[in-house]
């Protein structure tokens, strides 16, 4: 009797949870038939407000509505074109003059002028989070209130497209240098939204800056909410809770697509996964175990089945969209040519290793099969998966045997990747973890950088591209594609290829 | 020499007579009749990698089938694919021993140093007692799930660390249960009766203490197994636990999560199976109190 008293009280309790479940449309629909705010389901919360430290694409994704850099690049055209800066001309290969837009004020009233431009590029430049994005900085000096004349220590071509990043956002000086941290927890910029609350793990808020130069945005707020298991972000836009969903699982999207009333929006991205060998460690110091290790993974077979088509089997580091792409051909598959090298190495019964990654689960599952295709030529990987941090900061230290990693080209120009992967320099913590240090690869690396002519550049990298297949250091794997789930009733959303979708444009109608 | 032969009878029967209360118990026979199958399936798979050199195990258990993935339950695979085109019945079954002996083996541990703990504690008292169980009640204000996983944390993932981790978690528990019985056990006459015969602490705390304590023990211990079973799948659905491919009821639970939607009986099965066997264990914990303590029942 009791247990059945029991029993009825718990599915009392559970009764308006599940209505709870049910509804939760977001947003009232004002006069024009349109709601006043977009719900957008993300993977993970904002690490950081302040825009020189929270670099991590869920954090820009929500950031670069509160913050604008001087220049922009269109994600429909590719182009870099005007955004603070109005307009700017190459005064000679070292030296950019930027002529700032008159009349930007920031969302505190204060007016957006040269010196706040000197001091945000000085401050990216400190910060030891992005400070690579804009290193290549010598000085920047204050013409007059409206112009900043950008040095360069030497030649760089792709100098724009970094300006263009959004973490090389424009802050208020006279804000910012009273305290410093500021910016992460109440966050100041002259972009089309302004902050309006955020609460830890759950939700951001935005609301619209009126006064934006380019115009108010056409939706009033935008509600960033935190929904890290995938699936369940999948259910949200089913559901109506939420109009945009970011990075569904690879399994929904053809859910997505089947259901009448929601859009996948789908588009190769720039980003390139890949297995780093620790050339520091024996057996990876042995070219031929590398090269055995990358013709043993079957890449059409990861893009077909855990991916389910979408995507596509890697060659260079760098995605094809981006500039200096060459393309050397995907290792083949090729387990006997596999064996053949490790015997030819010393290793002809194969060798016992670990592979590393951190806790995601398609990045877990990619390992795993990774694990069983190695197995298959007798390499013994004992797969280790940990947290995030914990990840990053031992295989900067280079600690692993074998990790794997997750890159975008965040400037679409191969040298924001090459750069940091490659070059001897880099090693560590600005993203070279297989230790490669090679003065090839390095000549090649700085060709690439410091020279303006792009075909020039463009022979540099195919070069690289070959010496680097050859090399094997990095067994590369798949370029993802990158994607979002839509409702139907919402206009005007350009993915963007990096991941840091602008929504000042878009609208929802008031149902689906 | 009769009356020592009748005593050893009288002995025996008690515990007879429990397994005839038991029995009478269907619920409880039917808990201990899976937790049996569990047993034999896992000695067999066991003996199977023995005699075949885990050639099964690698060729059958662990190696991917993808283009099969998530493939329903059919005539050659009854419980089905999962997302790597495993044999899902086949994982099941081979999983058995890491959720069974780990918790038994983990939940042996923590009833050897709990119960001593325990047991030194309630004959000791005062001082001794009053350190020992404060530590243990340190322990116990951290939740058992909290302090294995800042353990498994703390000092990395492999099975060793997962073991100690939850046996160190469950020790204050035994210590408990142990010293409660101790105290009431302690003033008994039979001990006064030793003590008079000089018998050392050690005896009698070994010969007539801890025999004494026994039924609240096993009862504890088999609902502890439950527990155990069931913090080793929990931290494995972390990931903090058995490392793929190794099959365990807990990651494979956690690996097939995302798959909810699409292939139903990938989590479907190793939740089951955590489920029955961890009702399994509780039935059969309630039985054996009943049995074993009919004054509780009622």
């Amino acid at each position: 009797m009791k247990r059945a008293l029991a029993i009825l009280l718990v599915l009392v309790a559970l009764v308006p949870a599940v209505f709870a479940m049910g509804g939760g449309e977001s947003g009232s629909v004002d006069e024009s038939g349109y709601k006043d705010t977009i719900a957008i389901a993300i993977g993970a919360d904002v690490t950081s407000f302040d825009p020189h430290i929270g670099k991590e694409t869920p954090a820009v994704a929500v950031t670069n509505h509160i913050y604008d850099t001087l220049v922009s690049v269109d994600p429909v055209t590719d182009e870099v074109v005007p955004q603070i800066a109005e307009s700017w001309e190459i005064v000679s290969d070292t030296e950019y003059r930027f002529h700032i837009r008159e009349g930007i004020k920031f969302h505190n009233g204060e007016d957006l002028t040269a010196a706040d431009v000197k001091y945000s590029l000085d401050r990216a430049i400190a910060s030891a989070a992005v400070s690579y994005i804009v290193d290549f900085i010598d000085e920047v000096i204050v013409e007059d209130d409206y112009t900043v004349l950008v040095k360069l220590d030497a030649p760089y071509a792709p100098a724009l497209r970094n300006l263009a990043v959004p973490f090389a956002a424009i802050v208020p000086q006279d804000y910012t240098s009273a305290n410093e941290d500021i910016l992460r927890t109440a966050p100041v910029g002259s972009g089309p939204y302004k902050f309006e609350s955020w609460s830890q793990n759950d939700s951001t808020k935005l609301v619209a800056n009126d006064e934006y130069y380019a115009g108010a945005p056409q939706t009033k707020y935008l509600e960033f909410r935190v929904v890290p298991e995938a699936a369940q972000r999948t259910i949200a836009l089913e559901t109506g809770e939420v109009d945009l969903c970011y990075d569904p699982l690879t399994a929904d999207k053809q859910r997505i697509r089947e259901n009448d009333d929601l859009v996948l929006i789908s588009a190769p991205s720039l980003t390139c996964y890949y297995l780093s060998m620790n050339m520091n460690k024996a057996p990876f110091d042995n070219k031929l175990v590398r090269q055995a290790v990358s013709h043993a993974i079957d890449r059409q077979l990861i893009v077909d089945t855990l991916y389910m088509g979408d995507g596509q089997a890697a060659d260079d580091i760098v995605a094809p969209a981006v500039f200096g792409y060459y393309g050397c051909g995907v290792d083949e598959y090729d387990p006997e040519l596999s064996k053949q090298l490790l015997a030819e190495a010393g290793y002809p019964d194969g060798f016992s290793c670990t592979i590393w990654v951190n806790n995601n689960q398609e990045r877990v599952e990619v390992c795993q099969v990774l694990q069983s295709m190695l197995s298959e030529v007798g390499i013994d990987c004992r797969l280790e998966v940990m947290e995030f941090g914990t990840f990053i900061s031992r295989t900067t230290s280079g600690e692993h045997d074998m990790a794997y990693f997750g890159w975008v080209t965040s400037t679409k120009d191969a040298d924001y990747s090459y750069y940091s992967l490659e070059h001897s320099s880099q090693q560590g913590a600005a993203g070279n973890r297989t230790f490669v240090n090679d003065p090839e690869v390095d000549r090649l690396v700085e060709i690439g950088r410091g020279n303006a002519d792009e075909s020039v550049r463009r022979e540099a990298y195919k070069e690289l591209s070959i010496y680097l297949k050859d090399l094997a250091n990095n067994a590369n794997i798949i370029y993802t594609d990158i994607s979002a789930g839509a409702g139907k009733n919402v206009e005007n959303f350009v993915l963007d290829p990096i991941g840091y979708h602008e929504l000042q444009n878009v609208r929802v109608k008031g149902s689906r | 020499m009769k009356s020592r032969a009748n005593e050893k009878n009288k002995q025996r029967s008690l515990w007879v007579e429990a397994w005839r209360r038991l029995r009478k118990n269907k619920l409880a026979m039917a808990g201990l009749g899976f937790v049996l199958l569990l047993v034999v399936l896992a000695i067999f798979t066991i003996a199977v990698d023995l005699i075949t050199h885990n050639a099964f195990y690698t060729e059958h258990v662990v190696k991917q089938n993808l283009r099969l993935r998530l493939q329903g339950p059919s005539k050659e695979h009854i419980f089905g694919l999962d997302e790597f085109g495993r044999d899902i019945f086949l994982r099941v079954i081979w999983a058995i021993r890491y959720s069974l002996f780990m918790g038994t083996v983990a939940i042996g541990i923590s009833v050897v140093i709990g119960s001593l703990l325990g047991a030194i504690a309630g004959f000791y008292g005062k001082v001794v007692d009053n350190v020992i169980m404060r530590i243990m009640d340190i322990f116990l204000a951290i939740p058992s799930m909290l302090l294995a996983l800042a353990i498994v944390a703390a000092f990395g993932t492999s099975l060793t660390n997962l073991l100690l981790a939850i046996a160190i978690s469950y020790v204050p528990t035994f210590a408990r249960t142990v010293r409660a019985s101790v105290l009431t056990v302690k003033d008994q006459e039979y001990i006064e009766a030793a003590k008079a015969l000089g018998a050392s602490d050690a005896r009698i705390i070994g010969k007539y203490i801890i025999p004494n304590c026994l039924a609240p023990l096993i009862v504890q211990a088999s609902l502890g197994v439950a527990g155990a079973i069931l913090s080793i799948a929990g931290l494995s659905f972390l990931g903090l636990g058995i490392q793929p491919p190794t099959p365990e009821w807990g990651s494979m639970l956690s690996n097939a999560r995302s798959y909810i939607r699409d292939g139903w009986h990938i989590t479907v099965i190793p939740g089951l199976m955590i489920m029955l066997t961890i009702l399994s264990l509780n039935v059969l914990g309630d039985g054996l109190r009943d049995a074993l303590d009919p004054r509780l029942k009622n």
